[in-house]
């Protein structure tokens, strides 16, 4: 194992450990565990590359472990990518709709409704 | 014909202080009800409309013409307007040609009047402007399938119904496209009407840069795939 490794895998030991301890009263639901196995197959794939991922690039198609990740990277960031700025813009819509329901409960006319918080010119 | 108070003339304004006060007054307030979206002015927008006798909706926090427009047909719709008109707070609009976008819906011949300046006529129109918007007409032929000769002009009448109809999501420029779109979905009969367009040095600073366009397209490409 090179300089890396070590750093990467204990890195993510670490955060492994550290999310078991803010999970461990619901240690197996099913989303715990997914996330715990994403960590611990991190882990054991910058530890072992050979053993564990080049299987899947070989099965693939793709000649090397770096080129699969590569690929999955890529289609991560653009699925997240578009996920988060649906989230955005769901969100900004949500503000938008709050922010109108706020406006027309508060309308005014200076005859019809006055409001109180601006005062009349009468010139 | 209609009462006239049934008649809903609708401003967004954000920041137009300086030019609200002769927009309004320019309009007949016994023929319309006004009602002006101050959008989060930081300036004295609200209290100007305010004074001026008009209904005043006021944004907490800034949203974009387009919410603001929706929010100012929202309440036209709500307080039983027959006819709802939108119209620009900053003096480009001439409240005289209001009439005008209404004939059509008053005998039944439409269900939103479109404003068009290429039809009608402008004055002192930057060349940049008039490419843009011509560009924005051949966007909008190919995206949306509608044939109109402007297509991001305020200045607009509707029916009622045609205005609760109408699902928009675009907060910001890019609502002018939407409405565009809402109409070929809706089906609605549509019409353009030849208005005037006048610019001046006041409004072509505060308004949106020609490069812009390229922002409205995107927004209202994206905002199309987040229905």
């Amino acid at each position: 194992m090179n300089a890396f490794q070590y750093l990467a895998s204990t890195l993510l030991f670490l955060i492994l450990a550290y999310d078991l301890y803010r999970s461990r009263q619901r240690l197996l639901r099913g989303f715990v565990l997914l996330r715990v196995s994403v960590w611990l197959y991190a882990i054991a794939a910058i530890c072992a590359p050979l053993t564990f991922v080049q299987p899947f690039a070989t099965f693939l198609g793709i000649a090397r472990a770096a080129d699969l990740v590569t690929y999955l990277f890529a289609l991560l960031f653009i699925a997240s990518s578009f996920y988060f700025y649906g989230r955005c813009l769901r969100l900004e819509r949500d503000i938008t709709a709050l922010t109108r329901s706020i406006a027309i409960s508060q309308a005014s006319h200076r005859f019809h409704r006055p409001d109180p918080d601006i005062g009349n010119d009468h010139h | 014909m209609t009462h006239p108070s049934a008649i809903y003339v609708v401003i967004p304004a954000y920041k137009e202080a300086a030019r609200l006060g002769l927009t309004l007054a320019s309009l007949d307030k016994n023929l319309y009800t006004v009602v002006v979206v101050d959008d989060g002015s930081p300036d004295a927008t609200r209290a100007i409309a305010y004074n001026a006798g008009v209904w005043v909706i006021r944004h907490p926090i800034n949203r974009g013409q387009g919410a603001a427009l929706k929010t100012g047909i929202d309440f036209a719709v709500a307080q039983g307007a027959d006819y709802i008109v939108t119209f620009d707070a900053d003096g480009q609009h001439d409240a005289r040609e209001i009439p005008a976008l209404l004939q059509p819906l008053l005998e039944g011949r439409a269900d939103i009047v479109l404003g068009s300046r290429f039809i009608g006529k402008t004055i002192n129109m930057p060349w940049s402007r008039y490419l843009t918007l011509k560009l924005a007409v051949l966007f909008t032929r190919i995206v949306s399938q509608i044939h109109v000769s402007d297509t991001h002009n305020g200045f607009r009448a509707m029916t009622r119904d045609a205005a609760a109809a109408l699902v928009l999501h675009q907060d910001r420029m890019a609502h002018a496209s939407e409405i565009l779109d809402e109409i070929q979905r809706l089906k609605l009969r549509y019409l353009e009407v030849p208005v005037t367009i006048r610019y001046s040095q006041d409004t072509m600073e505060k308004g949106q840069s020609s490069l812009a366009a390229v922002r409205i397209a995107w927004q209202f490409l994206i905002g199309r795939l987040f229905k």
